[in-house]
């Protein structure tokens, strides 16, 4: 990130291995496993716009969140709500960037002063408040019952929806890419680095916290708005903090010091999930055998997991990957220095590297 | 070198996104079909078997499979086997539709069934809708399943908030007493009831004296029973299921409410009742569809079955037994597996079952069945405390009287409003 032209050349690269890795992925998922692996592929592309939204506010700013899923639920329950209201499925969609966005920024006036444990609490109980809310106002969201939520025709099939999901995430996520690496990102970084000092320098660090935690919520929603409509069904459960729970998880675990970090943590959080949970479903729980049983419990395969991840490599999936491309990157470079290629420290480090 | 590098590196990009797009593209419109034949007819049952509900879902899950093995053992629907798979919702209704998309599009069901939570049943509604698969719902109360949510391709054979609010009315305003302490749960089904309750009960001469809206998943329900009992009521309704009846129940005995009024709640199900103290249990109040102690030949067949099997007795067992018996039935008068014929060989039939013949309503495919008000016994005669009926409504009288009516004003259905 030192040199402009390799700042820019590195964005084009992951950029475009982003939209390749999605296409790749979707296109295996059609060739594999038929509509429903591309209903999972679907789910793994919205929820890495949430996570890596998410990671706006846990990776860069440096503070921890517990209320991410009001924004993401109130961008679910926009598109239903103003279409009830006459508003077009695109505007529906808009109005969850917009809702998020106002949601976070009502929720950054409140969260102005404080910091670390009492953010994490605050925003905790901010979203709770939202989810009581939800879950009372029967007669707007339906409560407990939840509201259907539908798509405009030309977008019905799963495919079809795929393709849209992943266009308008791939936008949002270089939209996330580019402000995190403009000069306002890095003021971001630089106060989760030293608060203070970036004050002393003259930033007003109250202006920069507020400005992430409102994008960090708007793409949040966004997240939402296209998850809704992909269920079909949307109802205070994605609200509830035990989702701001998931997307906690799934950054951490594809690693939060990286911004594509959390798309490998959803991809893995997503899949083990369903891998997990399908051995109950083969029958054999009925039968009753222990083993069987266990794919009801695949919270506590994942927890343990996430226990080991967080123990030997904090640094999540993309830390082991990390690993392996330095060790390959140095076994590379062993070899092509007889021939006098250039050595690993030329070649652009990861962000993790870059941000350590 | 550099230059050499780079070339390769997006010459590496550009055959990945062309595998990409190619094979998505060669893969594009091609629908897939499951072979019909003698292929085996597939159920697909998604149930909470994990969360509050794991208890019920579980002995739900059961329940099918033994009908399952049963039919095969008698050689199968239609000449085929049936195959149950059953996917943990994990009591969240974003995960019962992504597991219920699986079962249809990956696993090729034919039909599906399920689920307990109401949210959840309300959620596979879509899913069952824009599948064009059968779905029954042998286990969830919200109306709107039957009514402004409902599918052509959904049959309930459960109750629902409205009749279960209206023949408790019934029953404890001519039997137990005029005033009403009422406890509910506070989420969509508990306010439904309650809301109910208010429409039915000043009808009869009653009314309701206290109220109190627990959360639900409450652990301690003490102030709220003190609310809902002040005011010296006939009658402590509890519209609680589950382990929020199990611990409502108990906090009320220990309260000693029981020795000051008539104390009931909303739903009957062994797996809420297990391991309560005869002291808490005896004389509770409740609306039962089936219990296991239910007095007929076919019932008696089915509770040992499940005995010898799981060496357990299971309401919800039996209740999703009941339904997937009208399924199966349906599927072996229609002669076919098409979603048609199945709607067709359903909408207003009656169906006989472990509890006695139940009728798909055509206008909501909502099931017309009798019911009892029960009272809490321990007895020698059945290993585990009973529901004894106190009044039994018979399905006649029910559709009259008791359930929303085949009215469009009244009781609008979705999918009849469209076409």
């Amino acid at each position: 990130m030192k040199k402009g032209r390799s700042f820019a050349s590195s964005h084009a690269c992951i950029a475009v291995l982003a939209i390749a890795w999605c296409a790749f992925a979707l296109g295996l998922a059609f060739e594999l496993g038929g509509d429903y692996a591309v209903s999972l592929a679907t789910e793994i592309v919205i929820l890495s716009l949430w996570a890596v939204s998410y990671n706006l506010v846990y990776g860069y700013l440096g503070e921890i969140s517990f209320g991410h899923a009001a924004f993401f639920g109130v961008g679910a329950f926009a598109v239903p709500l103003l279409a009830q209201r006459g508003w077009p499925f695109g505007l529906a969609l808009a109005g969850g960037f917009i809702f998020g966005a106002l949601f976070a920024a009502a929720m950054s006036v409140i969260l102005r002063r404080t910091r670390g444990v009492y953010y994490a609490v605050l925003t905790f109980v901010l979203a709770q408040v939202v989810y009581v809310v939800a879950i009372k106002w029967t007669d707007f969201t339906g409560g407990d019952n939840g509201l259907p939520v539908s798509r405009p025709a030309f977008l019905d099939a799963p495919g079809r929806y795929a393709l849209f999901t992943l266009a308008i995430v791939t936008l949002a996520l270089a939209a996330l890419h580019r402000a995190i690496h403009s000069p306002a990102g890095h003021v971001i970084q630089a106060i989760r680095q030293n608060e203070r000092r970036a004050t002393q320098i003259g930033y007003n660090t109250n202006v920069y916290r507020a400005l992430t935690f409102i994008i960090s919520g708007a793409f949040s929603g966004i997240a939402g708005a296209l998850y809704s409509p992909f269920i079909r069904f949307v109802s205070p459960d994605v609200l509830f903090w035990t989702f701001s729970g998931q997307v906690i998880i799934m950054a951490i675990m594809g690693g939060s010091g990286a911004f594509y970090g959390p798309l490998a943590g959803v991809a893995l959080f997503v899949v083990l999930r369903d891998a997990i949970s399908s051995w109950s479903a083969s029958g054999t729980v009925i039968a009753g055998i222990p083993v069987a049983r266990l794919g009801e419990h695949w919270p506590l395969f994942m927890g343990l997991l996430f226990f080991l991840i967080i123990v030997f490599e904090p640094a999540g999936l993309v830390g082991i990957f990390g690993r392996m491309r330095r060790g390959w990157v140095t076994a590379a470079a062993h070899a092509g220095a007889v021939r006098g290629r250039r050595s690993a420290k030329s070649n652009p480090g990861s962000n993790l590297e870059e941000r350590r | 070198m550099t230059t050499r590098n780079e070339t390769s590196r997006r010459r590496a990009l550009k055959a990945l996104v062309a595998t990409g797009a190619a094979s998505f593209a060669g893969t594009l419109g091609v629908s897939r079909v499951f072979a019909q034949g003698n292929a085996p007819i597939r159920i697909g049952v998604v149930l909470p078997l994990s969360g509050a509900y794991a208890a019920q879902g579980t002995a739900g899950a059961r329940g099918i499979q033994l009908l399952a093995e049963q039919t095969n053992a008698k050689g199968g629907l239609l000449g085929r086997q049936v195959e149950v798979l059953v996917e943990d919702s994990q009591l969240k209704p974003q995960t019962a539709v992504i597991k219920a998309t699986k079962l249809i599009k990956q696993d090729g069901c034919q039909f599906l069934m399920g689920e307990i939570s109401g949210a959840s049943t309300l959620a596979l509604l879509e899913v069952a809708d824009r599948e064009k698969t059968v779905m029954v719902t042998p286990y969830s109360s919200p109306e709107a399943v039957t009514g402004t949510r409902g599918t052509r391709y959904e049959f309930r054979t459960y109750s629902n908030a409205y009749i279960q609010a209206a023949i408790a009315a019934d029953y404890v305003t001519k039997n137990i007493g005029k005033k009403w302490g009422v406890m509910a749960a506070d989420y969509a089904y508990g306010q439904d009831y309650s809301k109910h309750l208010h429409r039915f009960v000043p009808k009869l001469g009653g009314e309701i004296v206290s109220e109190a809206f627990p959360a639900l998943g409450t652990t301690d329900f003490v102030s709220h029973l003190q609310q809902a009992s002040s005011g010296n009521p006939d009658v402590l309704w509890m519209v609680e299921y589950g382990r929020d009846a199990t611990v409502a129940l108990n906090q009320a005995a220990s309260m000693g409410l029981k020795s000051k009024m008539a104390v009931g709640l909303a739903v009957a199900n062994t797996e809420q009742v297990t391991g309560m103290q005869p002291g808490v249990f005896d004389g509770t109040y409740s609306f039962v569809m089936w219990y296991p102690n239910a007095d007929s030949a076919a019932s008696r067949a089915f509770v040992k079955a499940y005995y010898d099997k799981h060496n357990g007795y299971s309401e919800a067992a039996g209740i999703h037994y009941i339904g997937a018996q009208v399924l199966f039935s349906a599927i072996a008068n229609a002669k076919s597996t098409d979603a048609d014929a199945v709607i067709a060989a359903m909408e207003g039939k009656t169906f006989d079952t472990i509890k006695g013949p139940i009728l798909l309503r055509a206008y909501d495919h909502q099931a017309v069945q009798s019911y009892y008000i029960g009272k809490g016994a321990t007895t020698k005669d059945f290993p585990i405390p009973i529901y004894e009926p106190v009044k039994t409504y018979a399905a006649d009288v029910v559709e009259k009287d008791f359930m929303p009516p085949a009215d469009p004003k009244e009781n609008p259905v979705r999918w009849r409003q469209k076409s």
